[in-house]
Formats: structure tokens, sequence, C-alpha cells
């Protein structure tokens, strides 16, 4: 049986010391091997496809409840989020994260007694983030709680953001993350975070800050194609004078005496003198309504749920359901997930490092329910460059392979993944036994490995180079621990896997 | 505990000579970025313009002379901030200059936009493809090592977007793969054969294989820092200081992309700015001097995206601006001048919104570098659609072999 494949040899041959390995081969066999030169993996099934894109991983949960549902309506459950039973995750988060649901009153009373630091609060947000990615039923609705935080990027070290961001995902990301764009864009508007992060806070009628105003047409709404001028940015910035902090409470607060009562032109469209509040509020329909709006933010739903460079017919088509809907996110999810675009875009996406890190979680159903494994996952994500909340500047993370596979990302996956499977990150743990039932023979594993970690088929080729990895260290037909868990740490770490 | 060993993979490894002269040889190129929009107005201080003044009643940097924080006189009319003076050795040596009201002709002043058109070097969006990386790939020989382009950094920047070969490191420390001792070579083999297609991730993959390779034979203490150069422990620092020595270490390194992020200053500028700017220059002072006698064959240049506006803001900051102050250090740098085609700070002289006007397009500044000390002239494949005008004269012109 040739069970070297024919890429290690063309590889191998050239290197004198690496000889060893294709002295048990026979010519013929290599050369059998040897027609198919570009690697194209198996289409994955529908099954995995669809739950690769809208989770943060596969677990036997998901596939079980999918196999019940079938396609369709487990999109739909996925979408009525509301009606799912989460209280399992909820439960240990209000009980281990307490500042997590914390009034913001009393999360300074903390603070202020030096009980607490903002360090802290900071990263509880983080950990239930981790944690509700991992384990939360409603896995859609944390995958656009991801995306809308990220749309709606704040950088969770500045000025006072590590506690006013604990608000922002509490009020504005989660309960809002599948209802209507204009809702969400209202509200993360009057979110403290953001009107720090954009220094909405600082700006008033006398000398109006423009930074909200330009990041609000170029990166929540109109995209930088839109069209807008330099004379929006300067009467959007208008508007928005007067829009702060609550300093006692840290809520939304408009200040009247720092607000331009005069009237503005905003892409054409008149606000007319003595509105208050209400100028920030017409822009954010204004801007809601534009048909850029409609286009730019289809296609980065797009981008994230098919493919880097999604075709421009479904991109159109899911602007046509936002402006029909009026910005419906579930219509607009509901519509990409049933197209044969998304359907063939199999393997299309790289998994981002947040994804690829839960994802592992999920397949193994590996435990990190406790504060050990809080540190460690920081690090990793840090590392990969992908804490959430942590991106610099408010475009957010980008959703394109090519920010995430440099030789560091790579390493860094790799890495992961191997002190994961190797039982060697502090605070996590998996039950290699659970996943691997007995017994461990060589072929017994690797079936497993396929059917329950990967859930899809390798060529014959990789399947053969596995199997041989896994029989070269078996005694009595029996693989030990060592060598499951390298297995695990391959298949994790090859394209098999960080492809969804 | 996990082996820090490195596993045997078929790098193409660069073979060249330390001791070799590097006289005839291109410059080491380094190219550095401030991301976010450094207020050039107030690093480099055209303190002789009274406008300058006039806009800036709050954030402006004294003249010489009349306070303690005051700039340092450069020429007359430019002062260096004083946070920057640890580069004023450099500059009186004439090792480093700096190009005023220069910059790139995107007028969105948007950060991304106008990143991705300096990245890129051209406004023409079918090129997905950076400057950089089109140098790279045009002067890349059969002898080229896996790290002949480096960026010091997590993710690959756009500059360097499309290069054949590029290695992306964050630090030294830490660039290995972790795996038991008896796995290791068995999984790296696996791995690298799963890797092995034309896709995209496959060559990435196999450039990571090539670089912890390098990077594992490579003993760091080989290469100290030298010359009692003290590197600032801030990330930017790390990264130079770690760039040092993989460029001490011979594994090959022509180019090097090294950013610094934070210079977008919309409110309590001072302060942000104070900080930004002495990282900026302890780090690249530190390097200068760890490097020594190097330095005569390496250049580097600093640029940001665009300037901030010559008026503040009434959050103590500046809002986005156009033209900008560029710096470029190095032994074959015609330095110790501020070079600038200066506008003026008159309200009738400004751009957009209120801008300093661009004089040298940044892409005129590289071209000479490329030119003059890499031996590379062919501006039109990396500037498409750009005609270089005639150099400002910021480089003496070195000799190849």
């Amino acid at each position: 049986m040739n069970q070297l494949n024919r890429r290690t040899f063309l590889k191998h041959t050239s290197v004198a010391s690496m000889g060893a390995l294709t002295l048990n081969m026979m010519p013929s066999q290599l050369l059998a091997n040897t027609t198919n030169k570009s690697q194209i993996l198996p289409f994955t099934p529908l099954q995995t496809h669809l739950l690769n894109r809208i989770s943060f991983g596969i677990s036997t949960e998901d596939q079980e409840k999918y196999q019940q549902l079938g396609y369709k309506d487990y999109i739909d459950y996925q979408l009525d989020a509301d009606n799912i039973d989460d209280s399992a995750i909820e439960g240990f988060i209000a009980e281990n994260l307490l500042t997590v649901n914390m009034p913001l009153t009393e999360i300074r009373d903390l603070i202020e007694s030096e009980t607490i630091n903002p360090a802290n609060v900071a990263n509880e947000l983080k950990a239930a983030t981790f944690l509700r990615a991992a384990y939360s039923k409603k896995q859609l609705l944390q995958v656009m709680v991801e995306f809308w935080s990220n749309h709606f990027s704040v950088f969770h070290i500045d000025g006072p953001i590590p506690i006013l961001k604990t608000l922002e995902d509490r009020e504005v990301m989660r309960p809002l993350a599948l209802s209507s764009f204009s809702e969400l864009l209202h509200a993360d508007a009057k979110s403290p975070a953001m009107i720090y992060y954009l220094d909405t806070f600082s700006s008033s009628k006398e000398s109006p800050n423009e930074n909200y105003a330009r990041e609000l047409m170029e990166l929540h709404t109109l995209g930088v194609d839109g069209p807008y001028t330099h004379f929006d940015i300067d009467e959007v910035a208008r508007c928005f004078t007067g829009w702060g902090i609550n300093q006692a409470t840290g809520d939304f607060r408009f200040f009247q005496n720092r607000h331009d009562f005069d009237e503005k032109k905003v892409l054409e469209q008149t606000i007319a003198a003595g509105g208050g509040i209400s100028d920030g509020e017409q822009v954010l329909d204004i801007l809601a309504a534009q048909s850029s709006t409609a286009a730019f933010i289809s296609e980065k739903l797009c981008r994230h749920f098919i493919a880097d460079n999604p075709d421009k017919s479904i991109i159109e088509s899911t602007t046509a359901v936002f402006t029909s809907s009026g910005g419906d996110i579930k219509q607009c999810l509901r519509h990409i997930l049933l197209s044969k675009h998304f359907m063939i875009s199999r393997d299309m996406k790289l998994k981002r490092p947040f994804h690829f890190l839960t994802s592992a979680i999920r397949s193994l159903n590996a435990n990190i329910l406790n504060r050990m494994s809080m540190r460690p996952t920081r690090f990793v994500l840090e590392g990969l460059g992908q804490l959430p909340f942590n991106w610099l500047t408010p475009d957010g993370y980008p959703d394109v392979a090519k920010q995430w596979e440099s030789t560091t990302g790579m390493l860094f996956r790799w890495n992961y993944i191997n002190t994961f499977c190797f039982n060697e990150l502090s605070g996590y743990n998996y039950n290699l036994g659970e996943i691997i039932n007995q017994p461990h023979s060589p072929e017994n594993v690797l079936s497993q490995i396929i059917d329950k970690v990967l859930n899809r088929n390798l060529t014959v080729v990789d399947e053969n180079a596995l199997m041989q990895y896994l029989s070269d260290g078996s005694s009595n037909n029996i693989v030990p621990l060592t060598k499951i868990q390298g297995a695990l740490a391959i298949a994790m770490g090859s394209p098999y896997f960080q492809l969804a | 505990m996990l082996s820090r060993r490195n596993f045997l993979t078929l790098s193409k490894r660069a073979d060249k000579n330390l001791n070799k002269s590097n006289d005839q040889a291109p410059d080491l190129l380094i190219y550095i970025f401030q991301r976010g929009a450094a207020d050039g107005l107030n690093l480099v201080v055209p303190y002789a313009d009274s406008n300058y003044y006039a806009n800036r009643p709050n954030l402006a940097i004294p003249a010489p002379g009349s306070a303690s924080d005051a700039a340092i006189d450069l020429d007359g009319f430019f002062g260096l901030n004083p946070d920057l003076s640890a580069l004023l050795p450099m500059y009186e040596k004439g090792d480093l200059a700096m190009i005023h009201a220069c910059g790139s002709l995107d007028s969105t002043h948007s950060h991304f936009q106008t990143q991705a058109f300096v990245d890129r070097g051209t406004v023409d969006v079918g090129f997905s493809t950076g400057w950089l990386a089109r140098y790279v790939n045009a002067s890349s020989t059969e002898q080229s090592s896996a790290f002949q382009s480096i960026a010091m950094s997590t993710a690959i920047p756009a500059s360097l977007a499309g290069a054949d070969q590029v290695v992306a490191l964050s630090s030294i420390d830490g660039f290995n793969i972790l795996a038991p001792e008896s796995e290791i070579d068995l999984i790296s083999e696996q791995l690298s054969d799963l890797f092995s297609g034309e896709q995209s991730l496959d060559n990435a993959a196999q450039a990571t294989f090539a670089a912890v390779n390098i990077i594992a034979d490579l003993n760091t203490d080989d290469f100290p820092v030298e010359n009692d150069a003290q590197y600032p422990d801030s990330g930017f620092g790390n990264r130079l200081r770690d760039l040092a020595i993989l460029i001490k270490s011979g594994i090959g390194v022509e180019t090097a992309s090294v950013d610094i992020g934070g210079w977008d200053t919309h409110d309590s500028q001072a302060s942000a700015l104070s900080l930004l700017a002495q990282d900026y220059a302890n780090s690249l002072a530190a390097f200068y001097i760890d490097m020594g006698e190097h330095m005569s064959n390496i250049s580097i240049i600093t640029i940001t995206e665009f300037g901030r506006r010559v008026t503040e803001n009434g959050s103590a900051g500046t809002d986005h601006g156009t033209g900008n102050v560029a710096f470029v250090m190095g032994g074959g740098v015609n330095g110790g001048q501020v070079y600038s085609d200066w506008p003026g700070l008159n309200n009738s002289d400004l751009v957009g919104p209120g801008d300093l006007k661009v004089t040298t397009d940044y892409r005129t500044v590289v071209a000479e570098l490329l030119d003059k000390r890499m031996f590379f002239t062919d501006h039109a494949s990396l500037f498409p659609g750009f005609e270089v005008p005639e150099y400002v004269g910021l480089f003496t012109e070195k000799s190849s072999s």
C-alpha cells in the first residue's frame, strides 16, 4: 500500500537527509499519484458548510439539531434567537463574570473603592464574549454580535471604554444584532462608548469635531465611495454637537448648551433650525435610507457569509432585500443563506482567528469554563491579532483572508492547536476518550477524526498520510494517546479545518 | 513541556556572505509607516511662518529659544519638536533629512482610503498589490532569501500585499513550532504536505515553514545590541531591535516594513503626540546607533497617510489634513536639511478644508531612493499613472558593481 503521498516525495527527494523516507517506495507507486498537481479539497457536506458559516464552530448538538430540522428550518431556528434557551451559559456568566450584567454606577463604585479596576471589567466582557461564542446555543446571534461589534468598532483600551463597552455590548449589540439596521445605527450613535471613541463628547457649536461625522458616513453607512462631500462632513458634525455622556451615570445625554441650533444641510436635505437632538436623529434616518448604505451593508454581509470577493449579483439582490425590508437584518441573512451563491461558496472563507479558536473548542467539546482559561485565551487571540474589541482604528478587523494568512498568523494558529490538543494550554480541558471512542485502532481513530472533528472527507492521499502517521506509532493495532493527540493537531491545523 | 526544536523543511536558504562588502549592493530599505496621520506641523515646526502660531493658539510648539519646551532650530525656518531630539545628532551628522509639505494626492481625508493608496502607490484601484511588493517581486532572484522582505508585524501590510515571498514576524521570540519532542518533525512534515496546493493559504504555510526553520538556526545572543544603543521598551522599539538582529544575522533581509500606530490625535493631542514622538525618535535613534557602520548601506523612509488640519480643533486636537513631513535616514542621505517647496500657511495658500498643500509627492521621494540607492528605475511599474518629476536631491548616488 502506498502510504507516503506524492507531494511528500516531490518535496523530500531533493534533500539527502530525507532520503530514508523514500526508500521503501517503488517508483511506480510514486508515479501513480503525480498527475493532479493542484490540491482541491473535496466539497464539504452542506450541513458542515452552513454550520461553519453561521456558528463559531460545529458541536455535536448543532449537528443533531440540524438533522432534526433540515437546512431551511435550522436557519429559521437560529434566526429566532429569542426563543432559544440559553440559560446554561448565561447563568454561568451571571454567576462568575459579575460586571457583565452590573449597572454602570455599581461598576464605578467598585472601581472607586478599588475593589476592581477598569481592566477587570474589560477582561470580564472579553471572557463573556469567548464563552458565549463557545457555548451559547444562539450561535448565529453570537456571529452577528461579533459582526456588528466589528462594524461599529470601538477600541477597548481608549479612555473610559473599558467600562462603557460593557454597556454597549449589553444594551446595543446583543439586543439589536438581529433587528433592523436603522435601529442599530440609532442605538450605536447614542452609545457612550462610540460617543467617546469618535470624539462626539468634545464636539460643540464653537468647534464641531468631525471625527464621528466622517466615520459615520465612511464606515457605518454610505461607504467611502458614497455620495458625500467635505461639506456634508462639516454639516453632520454640527448636527451631532451636544451629544455627550452623563458624567454621573455614564449614560447618553444631550447637552443643549453645546448644540448648534442653526439650519444645516446634509446630502442636499435641509435640517431646519431649532431642532436640537432631532438634528442628529434626522441625519441617521437620512443615512439609513440611502441606497449606498443598503449596498454597503449588503456587500459587507455577503463578504462575511459568502466570500472575500462576493459576486456582484448576490450583493445586488441582497441590497434589494435590504431596501424593501427597511434594513431588516433577519430577512437579509435568510436571503443570503438560501442563495445559490452561498451554497456553492464552500471553503471560500478562511476562519478568522477568533472563529478558529472557538471552533476547536466546540469540535472537541472542550471545557474552558474556568478562570484559568481566560488569560491564555486572551494571549492566544492577541498573538493571532483578533482579541475582541482590540482593533485600534474604527474600521474594525478585516474580513478577508489576506489579513490573516501571514507567517505569524499560520504559526500561531498551529501552535494554538498543538498546545490545545496536547493538553498544554492552561485551563483548556477536553476528554479525548469522549471524542475518539475505543478501540483505538488506526482505522477507527482516523474515521472518528473525519466524522466527528472535521465533518468532511479527505482526499485519498491525505487520508493515507494521516493513516501512516497513526500506524507508525501504534503497537498491537492500538494508537498511543500522544499519537491521537498529534493526529488531531494535524487535522485541525490543516486546510480542512482552517477553511470554512 | 513542549519542545521548541525546529523541524525539518526544505526552505531555500539564502547563502548571503556576511563578510561580503555591501558597497555595491542595493541599500537595505526600511519603510516605516506612522499609521493614523501624524501631525507633521508639530513634529517639524514651521516656526518662522507666523500663521502657524495664529492657527494653533493652544497646540503650537514654541519657537526656538522662547520657552523651555521650545522647538530646536534646524535651519532658521523649521524647528524640531523637542520630543524628537534623539534624532538631532543624525541630522547634524548629515544622515537625516526631512521633506516638508510632502504627501499623497488622495483628498478623501479617509485614513483607510489614503493608507491603501499610499501602500498601493497608485490611485488606480485595479492594482491590489502594494508598491513594495512589486519592487520585491521585480528584484527577487534565485538567491533571494525567505527573509528577503519582512514585515515586523502580525499581519502583512498592504504595501507588501501580493509579494511572492514575505515573512510577517511580530517578534523573534516565540517564532517556533510548539509540539512534543517525539512528534514535532512528524507533525510538521504532515502539515507541510497538507498545505502543498497552490492556494494563497498554501503559500503562506510554506513561507512559514521556511521562516521558522531559519529562525531556529539563529542564535540571537550572537548579535547583541551594539554601541550602547538604548531601545525604548515599546512595541516599536522592540520591533526595531529585532529587525537589527535579523539584519546583522545575515539571513538576507533586503526590505523591511515597520509600523508605528496611534497618531490620530483628534483630541488632547499634546500628551499623546509627545509620547509617540519620543517613542518614534528614541527607537529610531537607537536603531541607527546599534547598526553603526551598517547604516552606510541602509536607507530608512518614514511616511504617514496625510497631515493634519492647520487650525487646531475645539477638542485640543487636530482633524484630518493633507500635506505633511516625511523623514529619510541613512548613510546615503544628503542630510542636515529640511527640504521644502513651502506653500505657506496663509488661508489663501491652504487646500481643502484648510490643509497644508502637498508640494512633493511621497512617490518622488521613494523613486529617488530606489533609483540612487537601489539601482531600480522602473518607476512606472511601482507607481502606475505617476510621472516622476525631477528628484529633490535627497540621496547621493550609489555606484553599482
